[in-house]
């Protein structure tokens, strides 16, 4: 819960200085490359 | 189930009509904030008054449908819920906008305490052996309804308008109350339960025990990180919704442009439903209880993610948008219910509540 409300400040925040709503969704996925290494990094090594 | 359990079947009724009322409504709220203030910032604020609150009373909800005959917390909540939405009409103006928080607030409250009355009822009014079928019926309604309440809930604002959204919402929950009021079922949790008390409305220690449990067990912080994803969650509520006002309205032949803007983010969250339902769908035959499939599909997930929404910034069209938030939610949805499953399976029965984040109406 504290994470969604989180992500929903910091994009409102964005767009209200405003950035694109659409990058800012960009920029979001882009953000979400770093959980996925990483988890990508955990799984090679525990397997 | 549905056909030979009468009691099962009401309350599955009222967990349609009031879901498919809940998305709409929410669609409703977000555009009228937007459209009100102009301001982004306020959707989001809505969104954090929707989602923290639940947190906060999770231990009173708990205690108080452990006291209480669930059914009557239900049905209060339903009648509560009912004026909360209509008052939501007196919404007119910039002067009065500030209006829809404490109502926000006090509608989240109440829902906090109908869903975990509903979801325990359940092994009430089923055989043992029908539980989990009851559990998967309830929870696959829950993505279809978000999937058809935001799709149809845009078309109807379309064509009704958004006051026309709040009535209708507050008729599903009096039709959800009337449903549970028919309902006839025993309720022996309140033989010789102890009377309220204030103290234990404010008991956070399961949740503390939860917390020291995890923070012993490596595995488990590294699956529960895994929950990040829900980052993406918040942000799509107020992309959509500003999209939808903006880059991705609906432009039609008589439509006003409010409409437009009404419609195009309902599709968005239609896409967003389909891509949720999906997800899980698809690849749960592939992965079942396997841990490294369970593993690697998460990370999929990840990455299916993260490109949905990578490409979202290059859609020209509001079908391009569309098909890239489905995607996006196709991994997110995997990444949610594969994560959750990961943490069932490695930590021990007794500390599942307190381990598992609460979803309430947000999941994926």
């Amino acid at each position: 819960m504290l994470t969604i409300a989180a992500g929903a400040y910091i994009a409102g925040r964005f767009v209200d200085w405003g950035f694109v709503a659409r990058y800012v969704a960009s920029a979001a996925g882009l953000l979400m490359l770093i959980p996925a290494i990483w988890w990508g990094l955990k799984v090679r090594g525990t397997s | 189930m549905l056909g030979q359990n009468r009691n099962f079947r009401r309350l599955w009724g009222a967990q349609v009509v009031s879901e498919l009322g809940d998305w709409f409504y929410t669609l409703a709220i977000y555009n009228l904030l937007l459209q009100l203030t102009g301001r982004a910032g306020s959707v989001a604020l809505a969104l954090v008054l929707q989602v923290l609150p639940q947190t906060l009373i999770g231990p009173a909800t708990g205690v108080v449908n452990d006291r209480l005959r669930r059914k009557h917390v239900m049905i209060a909540a339903d009648l509560g819920r009912m004026l909360i939405v209509l008052c939501m009409l007196f919404v007119r103006s910039r002067g009065t906008v500030w209006l829809v928080y404490p109502l926000l607030v006090a509608e989240t409250l109440l829902a906090a305490f109908f869903e975990p009355a509903r979801s325990s009822i359940i092994p009430n009014i089923v055989e043992r052996e029908d539980v989990v079928v009851a559990n998967t019926l309830s929870s696959a309604t829950w993505s279809i309804n978000l999937m058809v309440g935001a799709t149809t809930g845009g078309v109807i604002a379309a064509l009704l308008g958004r006051d026309a959204v709040f009535v209708l919402n507050a008729i599903s929950f009096l039709a959800s109350a009337l449903l549970v009021l028919s309902m006839g079922f025993a309720e022996p949790h309140t033989e010789g339960a102890h009377p309220l008390d204030a103290r234990d409305l404010v008991n956070f220690s399961p949740v503390a025990a939860g917390i020291r449990y995890v923070r012993s067990h490596a595995r488990l912080r590294s699956t529960l990180f895994v929950k990040v994803d829900k980052l993406i969650i918040g942000p799509s509520w107020v992309l959509f919704t500003v999209t939808g006002q903006k880059e991705s309205a609906v432009r039609w032949y008589g439509l006003g442009p409010q409409r437009g803007a009404f419609l195009g983010m309902s599709l968005l969250l239609g896409a967003r439903g389909l891509g949720a339902l999906l997800g899980p769908l698809l690849s749960a035959p592939w992965a079942g209880h396997w841990i490294p499939r369970l593993e690697t599909a998460i990370f999929w997930g990840y990455l299916a993610t993260a490109a949905g929404y990578g490409l979202l910034g290059t859609a020209r069209y509001l079908w391009q948008a569309c098909l890239f938030v489905l995607l996006a939610h196709f991994g997110s949805s995997i990444v949610w219910v594969f994560s959750t499953t990961l943490l069932q399976l490695r930590q021990k029965t007794g500390f599942a509540g307190a381990c598992s984040p609460p979803t309430s109406g947000y999941p994926c």
